[in-house]
């Protein structure tokens, strides 16, 4: 079966066609697993993070469903959750097998701590830093809501909306790239 | 959640949501067209970045991988197939099984064994809790290739946690994962292939952990 566009690929996949995981898999596989490398920064996690997240969403008829949006973005997400939530696992243990106290005091970083992509980084550069450390905390160190309200010594809620704006500000500043 | 999603829809696309309010995010968007298209919004913003962020070639040995995967749960009858299980209903299940497997034989050798008299004992209050009270339950995830299966269920305001552990090892131990400390809470009493331990501790614990010979092996976040 040809699959041409977005629309009938992701129309195929929510069918549960397999053609439309292979291809699938064939467009986005270079993106699923570099997102898994820039969390997890090791190929053999990423690899296990990959495979499982395909495998769990193609065997949950429920997962992606006609209508949910663009696939490409949702799997990108669903890999991302998955490698921050196995991050934050192993982070976890090393903090308990070596029993240290948690990092509760910040220390004072730049966007090149995380960023190397120039677009990027001037995107990022352009928001108010009251969103700009949370956006650096969450997205390139897989900080929680409430270890980032903690560190930075603000409200939750606050946290969280700043969070939610900063991402929506980024996403609209990166469009033209995203879809080029 | 009957409400819209709001901010959780970017928070959700963030990564930085637990396991339970992205399942809930993720439900409510399978039935509410407003909130799915803003959902799909803030995963195109976390893609915008995902794609600035270095590349790297997946190895091909992945895709074989998934080939063996796919093929087979497909070759796999329906019927037959293993299937999540979730809620009450499974939850039920598992314990009547529990019940009917473990309970009864051991309850013929209880008065002879004073350690297990005390387990059931345990078991007893936290069968009761069930019966008596909603409650909660989280999967406890394996670190890295670690084996170890478990489960814990708990009471949605933190009067009472059941941890079922499969395989346990004698130095298995539930601990409780807090400000980057650990608090040893105790050790699953055996019930030949399973331990269990129940913990009437009245306060909440948002992360548990599973160790043996001191290493923590799976951990699990619990929501409140």
């Amino acid at each position: 079966m040809q699959i041409d566009d977005e629309t009938s690929l992701a129309r195929a996949f929510a069918a549960r066609e397999r053609s439309a995981f292979d291809e699938a898999y064939r467009r986005y596989g270079g993106l699923l697993y570099s997102t898994a490398m820039n969390v997890l920064h090791n190929p053999d996690d990423a690899q296990d993070c990959v495979h499982d997240v395909l495998v769990r969403v193609w065997r949950n008829p429920n997962a992606y469903v006609s209508g949910r949006g663009a696939l490409r973005s949702f799997l990108v997400v669903c890999i991302r959750n998955d490698a921050v939530s196995r991050r934050r696992s192993a982070n976890r243990a090393a903090v308990l097998a070596h029993r240290l106290e948690a990092q509760t005091q910040i220390e004072e970083f730049e966007i090149e701590d995380f960023v190397q992509n120039a677009k990027l980084h001037d995107a990022i550069a352009q928001l108010p830093e009251e969103q700009r450390k949370p956006l650096l905390l969450a997205y390139f160190q897989s900080k929680t809501h409430v270890e980032i309200a903690r560190e930075l010594d603000v409200p939750l809620g606050t946290t969280k909306s700043r969070l939610a704006l900063a991402l929506r500000k980024l996403g609209a500043a990166l469009k033209p790239d995203y879809q080029a | 959640m009957t409400e819209h999603l709001s901010d959780l829809a970017e928070l959700y696309a963030l990564g930085i949501l637990d396991e339970a309010e992205s399942r809930a995010v993720q439900s409510h968007a399978r039935s509410c067209a407003a909130c799915a298209l803003r959902l799909s919004d803030a995963e195109q913003s976390t893609t915008s970045i995902a794609v600035l962020q270095p590349d790297f070639d997946p190895p091909p040995q992945l895709e074989a991988r998934l080939r063996e995967s796919l093929d087979h749960s497909a070759s796999v009858s329906p019927k037959f197939r293993s299937t999540s299980m979730r809620g009450w209903p499974a939850v039920a299940l598992a314990l009547a099984a529990a019940v009917a497997l473990f309970l009864i034989p051991f309850s013929l050798l209880m008065s002879q064994n004073t350690a297990m008299h005390v387990a059931l004992s345990q078991d007893d209050g936290a069968f009761a809790q069930l019966l008596d009270s909603g409650f909660r339950h989280a999967d406890f995830q394996p670190l890295r290739r670690s084996p170890i299966q478990a489960k814990v269920l708990y009471a949605p305001h933190g009067e009472w946690y059941y941890v079922i552990i499969m395989h346990p090892q004698p130095s298995t131990q539930v601990a409780y994962v807090h400000d980057g400390k650990m608090e040893m809470l105790g050790t699953p009493g055996m019930r030949g292939h399973t331990g269990t331990l129940f913990m009437p501790v009245h306060h909440k614990m948002n992360d548990l952990a599973i160790l043996q010979s001191g290493a923590v092996v799976a951990d699990a976040h619990l929501a409140f």
